[in-house]
């Protein structure tokens, strides 16, 4: 894991002040939706070796959920936006 | 109801640091705990973040503190900030007294900056770091809302439950420089 | 004077003589030496026993690299084993003590290893303790553990303080040497903000040992002077003292500095040592090399040295380290040393070179003899060295000699570049391996890049920095380099190395302080170990706490030797932090004792301390735990008196921790609507809810109570424990989930004081501190409204009851938290009020049947805990909705919430006890259930449990046998309702007028 985390909002961080809360790309199913998506969204989990999109909130910053895109590999952080934003379609 | 008429007709207000052990003499490198400045804490509503920090842009006392909101302080306790900050905003934002919640501290000194970097991971270099600048950082574990308001002066803003060990932990910070801590007013 | 010092030179203050101790026996050196370099100037050569072998070993390098001379400095709380004496600066009144020996040094039993040694061979440990396995525990394990390790470490507590701090600059370069200072130079006169770090206390690198004129002037002035410019530059920060240890993502370098480790008694103002987590734009490797020894037989008699080691106490300490010196060698450093320790006035009696002669040409220092094409096969003497066996073509020769001085070539420090993964690069034309390319941000500077001259080092310093000052936008002066005399020629294709003179007579050590010879290693490979990552751990070489700095080069030479291949092809193991060894002190910190984690104060803090409460902690909290009074013999007795008075009377309970968060705007209602699992929406202004909240896989996540203090305005509790975990699942909803609600929400636990004020008298204690009207019709059952307080003080109010019995939730603005409980408890005198705490406010609970995270424990569903009926499914959505619904969830015989009363009312329940039917086998096999909660109940007198049972519900009133293993606790208790206390709430609201 990377050292720092620039946050979209506090700038570079130390990493100790984030807390991860795992797969950004999972989006939550309609209530009537079927149960393998229910099933899939709640317990089933990538584990990529490469550019993996994670949910991290800047809990001891800005309080923030952040889209952190990072590699598992190099340890190298794509690029990091807040999560609101991206959800409503990436408007800055 | 025979009681009654021993009771105080007002309650006194505490300072959750007011029993500790303040400097017989005050060092270049200070720590002041405020007395009781007025705060207030901010929310823009839903859309309005634009209008809000126009409105705020005005005033002194303002602190950044994350997206679309604020801490706005007074030294004065009778400024009665949140309820002049509430009939000011309106409907344009969420106004919360944050006077008993929050302590406020202030650093200051030539040593001020090589005290925080003992607890806070945050370049606070002046040409990084700028007047006005702040946010919230942990420090020693303990989330607070740091800012620079002078060239050597930061103020803190951390929430009440923590202000024992806070304090515990700037004072061992700045025990190379000889910190002194005193209590305003 | 000493037997070995000099009588002039070096850098020691000749002027301040300190005295020390060794192994009890009194030395002296001077203010600027080292243990070691005040050890060899008294003439102690012998300082400490090889980890496995127990063999005599002396001092082999002058730095960080040292694997013979560990000691044990200081005594009583200060007692640290294991530092290196040629780390180890020297104060007046040091006391140092030598390592595993018994009795002492000079005789050591354990020594008998040796002689035993073909018994010791690699992997011995894999072959001798495999078998019979019963022996491990009992004979092996203890007998290994006795042998193993070093010093020991004090079981006392450690007095000093450590700390940790950060630090941000443009360029961190790492190494004070020739390189290391015209690089900061360059960076620093371009206005860059840099640290310059160094583990020694002295700033100069090999410029301390440099025997050649810099500019006309000695090197270490010339080395000084650049340290006195630096010391001026304002934007530049020096770190003597400390150690650059690890490189981690993002260039983030983790060092420690020694701030106090050199002073007699550390002042109590600054930390012993610290830890800087330095952020550096970019960063130079300026770690200079190390020295490789040469592998003969008897290469580990002490005496035997580095060359460098050598001429480093000549130069710097004014020390000799023989009075009749040999130096080995297979190149031309080595030759260069031989002539460099001649001009400093130490004697060379012979210069043995491995190579023909025609390889090399530097003139040799009288009186000196050459032996070109000859081989080391042995050393001579035993506790330390007093002669060698040469051989040279068939013919062999014995030589007098007091110390050896070897000189295998030089291996750049590459350690921090690979902590990465990338692997050293072998190269053909240093013959040695290179730090790998890691990118432009952490570069390698000098003799670390393979140069071996001073004037390549110092110019490429200059280079390397000169780089970055353009890369981050700057200018750079130019900064001249300085004329060296007799100048040596530049690096050219260096000599092949001499993995291993041939024809030793006695192990030839490669790995000195785990014993690994080169034996060892032929074994390794015969035996199928021969990749350098097995042969490591088959012959523990480089696993010993130099972490193969001597060792590895050397071990993938010989494997590759072995094997006919390039080193290039064998590699080398890999490189993790940290780089030397770091303290435990050092890596906690501040983090220690009570410091450990914060802790927070609740506003009535102050009050319950003056009510003589008894804390304990509760997550980060300090908590009342129970009130004790004069007379009360234990807890019980202070628990069941606050609990009968909250029953008969009136009691005050702090429930200031409780999470509370405000939420406002036009959708808030819709937002909590989402998150409870009960509904939401109709909730009328002024009044409070119980609510549930589920995780999206169905179970319990928090329970607490939603107050609509507005239309579009609301105010939730949570509990302690659960606070921020309830926090951040909001903003996750509100952010990730449903950003398109308006909703805003803050948390405001830190503002209000609140407390509980329960029993049948509270509305008239509560009536005298609160103006507004407390009656029936004014505040009932579930009212939350804002209320004023004698002398106009705003407060908010709840009608809520834990307890069971009528009750109030009042909180005020935290600084006035504590009048106002001090005023409720004179206004409650008259009526018995006493405070109660958290253990008195559990029994009350369980006594009611109420549920808390002993029974929400993360497995629980609603309908497990009898709140089924909260469950609106009716609702499109809401969390946990859709999995809650999962047949697995909804299943008949699940745990179910009962209550336990024990068949022998003197029995207590413990919490954790499993329940099985009456009559079955205790296993868990047959487990049926637990027990959640457990208490003596003093409503009813006899002890009391919660639990949950399969299928429970429709058991009421079978028995079932309650089993505590751990206790050896088997007895019977019936099955009852989880309420045992006022089951239909007649208490909430007492019929009988005030």
């Amino acid at each position: 894991m990377a050292s720092l985390i620039s946050c979209p909002h506090c700038g570079p961080r130390p990493k100790e002040e984030f807390a991860v809360r795992g797969d950004a790309t999972l989006l939550r199913p309609a209530p009537e939706a079927s149960d393998e998506a229910w099933h899939a969204y709640v317990y089933l989990r990538a584990n990529p070796r490469g550019v993996h999109v994670e949910h991290w909130q800047h809990v001891g910053g800005c309080r923030r959920f952040l889209v952190v895109e990072r590699n598992t590999l190099t340890h190298d952080v794509l690029s990091v936006a807040d999560a609101a934003e991206v959800a409503q379609g990436g408007a800055a | 109801m025979s009681d009654l008429s021993s009771l105080p007709v007002a309650f006194d207000w505490q300072h959750p640091l007011s029993a500790i052990l303040t400097s017989d003499v005050r060092a270049v490198d200070h720590l002041e705990i405020l007395a009781r400045p007025s705060i207030a804490r901010v929310i823009a509503a839903a859309g309005e973040s634009v209008a809000v920090a126009a409105i705020l842009g005005g005033m002194a006392g303002v602190r950044a503190a994350g997206p679309q909101e604020w801490i706005v302080l007074d030294d004065d306790p009778q400024a009665a900030l949140p309820a002049r900050l509430a009939e000011r905003l309106g409907s344009l934002a969420f106004v919360l007294d944050a006077g008993d919640g929050e302590v406020c501290l202030r650093l200051s000194g030539p040593h001020c900056r090589r005290i925080l970097a003992k607890g806070v991971g945050l370049d606070l270099h002046p040409d990084v770091f700028g007047l006005g600048d702040g946010g919230f950082v942990l420090c020693h574990a303990i989330r607070m809302h740091l800012s620079r308001t002078g060239d050597n002066l930061f103020e803190i803003l951390a929430p009440r439950s923590y202000a024992t060990s806070l304090l515990d932990a700037l004072k061992r910070m700045g025990r190379e420089f000889d910190l002194s801590v005193g209590l305003s007013g | 004077m000493s037997a070995h010092r000099l009588l002039t030179g070096g850098l020691i203050d000749r002027g301040k003589p300190l005295s020390f101790t060794f192994d009890g026996r009194r030395h002296s050196g001077f203010a600027g030496d080292t243990l070691a370099s005040a050890l060899l100037a008294d003439g102690v050569s012998l300082m400490g026993r090889s980890f496995k072998y127990h063999r005599p070993r002396g001092v082999m390098t002058a730095g960080s690299a040292e694997p013979n001379a560990l000691v044990t400095v200081g005594g009583g709380t200060r007692r640290e084993p294991n530092l290196r004496a040629t780390m180890v600066e020297l104060h007046e009144t040091l006391t140092a003590v030598s390592q595993n020996r018994w009795p002492s040094l000079a005789t050591d039993f354990g020594a008998l290893n040796d002689r035993l040694s073909a018994l010791l061979s690699a992997g011995f440990y894999y072959k001798t303790f495999m078998w019979p396995s019963a022996f491990w525990e009992k004979l092996y394990e203890p007998l290994i553990r006795r042998a193993a390790g070093l010093g020991r470490a004090t079981l006392k507590r450690d007095p000093d303080a450590y700390e940790k701090a950060w630090a941000f600059c443009d360029l961190l370069v790492i190494g004070a040497g020739p390189a290391g200072l015209m690089a900061a130079l360059t960076a620093g006169r371009a206005g860059l903000r840099v640290i310059l770090a160094d583990e020694d206390f002295r700033l100069g690198g090999w410029l301390l040992s440099e025997t050649r004129l810099i500019d006309g002037r000695p090197a270490h002035d010339f080395a000084a002077i650049l340290v006195e410019e630096l010391a001026a530059l304002p934007n530049v920060t020096l770190l003597p003292r400390s150690t650059v240890f690890g490189w981690y993502d993002d260039n983030v370098f983790g060092a420690v500095e020694r701030v106090q480790k050199h002073l007699p008694i550390p002042s109590d103002k600054q930390p012993v040592e610290r830890i800087w987590r330095i952020v550096a734009k970019r960063a130079l490797m300026a770690t200079g090399a190390e020295e490789r020894p040469l592998v003969f037989g008897g290469n580990d008699r002490p005496g035997v040295m580095m060359a460098g080691a050598a001429l480093t106490y000549a130069a710097r300490y004014g020390v000799a380290v023989g009075k009749r010196v040999a130096v080995v060698t297979a190149s031309d450093s080595g030759r260069q040393t031989a002539a460099a320790l001649a001009r400093r006035g130490v004697e060379v009696v012979a210069l043995i070179d491995a190579r023909t002669a025609s390889a090399q040409a530097s003139p040799m220092p009288e009186g000196a003899r050459t032996l070109t094409g000859a081989h080391v096969v042995d050393t001579l003497g035993r506790l330390s060295v007093e002669g060698l066996v040469t051989v040279r073509a068939g013919f062999e020769e014995r030589l007098d000699c007091d110390a050896v001085a070897m000189a295998g070539g030089w291996n750049p420090r590459v350690h921090l570049a690979c902590q990465h993964g990338a692997k050293p690069v072998w190269s053909d034309v240093h013959q040695a391996f290179l730090p790998p390319d890691v990118g432009p941000d952490f570069q390698a500077a000098g003799a670390a890049a393979g140069l071996s001259t001073l004037a390549e080092a110092l110019g490429d310093g200059v280079r390397k920095a000169t780089a970055v000052v353009a890369d981050l936008g700057r200018s750079a002066p130019t900064v001249p380099l300085p004329e060296i005399d007799a100048e040596e020629a530049a690096s050219g294709a260096a000599a092949s190395p001499v993995w291993l003179m041939p024809g030793a007579r006695s192990k030839a050590f490669v790995d000195f302080q785990n014993d690994v010879h080169a034996g060892d290693l032929a074994l390794a490979l015969r035996e199928g170990f021969g990749h350098a990552e097995h042969a490591k751990r088959y012959t523990t070489n480089a696993m010993a706490t130099d972490q193969g700095k001597l060792s590895g080069v050397n071990a993938s030479g010989l494997l590759a030797a072995m094997k006919g291949l390039s080193p290039a092809e064998v590699g080398i193991t890999t490189y993790r932090p940290f780089y030397t060894p770091v303290s435990f002190g050092a890596l906690a910190g501040t983090a220690r004792d009570e410091e450990a984690v914060p802790h927070r104060l609740s506003p009535l803090d102050g009050w319950a301390k003056a009510q003589g409460a008894m804390f304990v902690e509760a997550g980060l909290w300090h908590r009342p735990a129970y009130f004790p009074r004069p007379g009360e013999k234990d807890w019980r007795a202070s628990v069941d008196r606050e609990v009968r008075t909250v029953r008969a009377a009136v009691g005050l309970c702090d429930v200031s921790t409780l999470g509370k968060i405000e939420l406002f705007g036009p959708d808030a209602a819709e937002f909590l609507n989402r998150l409870y699992c009960n509904p939401m929406l109709r909730l009328p202004v002024g009044k409070a809810r119980y609510g549930l909240m589920l995780r999206e896989d169905g179970m319990v996540f928090d329970d607490g109570t939603v107050s609509r203090l507005g239309h579009q305005h609301y105010l939730i509790t949570t509990t302690t424990a659960m606070a921020a975990k309830v926090m951040s699942h909001l903003e996750h909803a509100a952010q990730v989930l449903w950003p398109a609600l308006q909703v805003r929400f803050a948390s405001v636990s830190e503002q209000w004081a609140q407390m509980s004020l329960a029993g049948p008298k509270a509305r008239q204690v509560l009536q005298a501190v609160v103006e507004d009207d407390l009656s029936a019709e004014a505040v009932p059952p579930l009212a939350a409204q804002a209320v004023t307080l004698r002398g106009g003080l705003r407060g908010r109010l709840f009608r809520i009851s834990f307890s069971g019995e009528l009750a109030y939730e009042l909180a005020v603005p935290a600084g006035h938290g504590r009048a106002v409980a001090e005023a409720i408890m004179a206004a409650g005198r008259a009526h018995g009020i006493c405070p109660y705490g958290l253990e008195a406010l559990n029994v009350l609970r369980i006594e009611k049947g109420h549920v808390t995270h002993a029974e929400l424990d993360g497995r629980t569903t609603p309908d497990d805990v009898g709140l089924g009926h909260m469950l609106a499914r009716q609702k499109p959505d809401f969390i946990g909705k859709r999995l809650s619904e999962r047949y697995g969830l909804t299943a008949a015989d699940r745990g179910q919430l009962v209550g336990l009363v024990p068949v022998d009312r003197q029995r207590m329940i413990r919490a954790g006890a499993h329940l099985l039917r009456e009559g079955a086998k205790p296993s868990t096999l047959n487990d049926q259930g637990h027990v959640t909660s457990a208490c003596y109940s003093p409503t009813l007198g006899h002890p009391i449990a919660l639990a949950l049972l399969k299928s429970g519900r429709e058991r009421l009133g079978e028995r079932v046998l309650v089993w505590d293993r751990l206790h050896k606790e088997e007895f019977l208790a019936e099955v009852v309702s989880p309420v045992f206390v006022d089951p239909d709430n007649r208490k909430i609201e007492p019929k009988e007028p005030a």
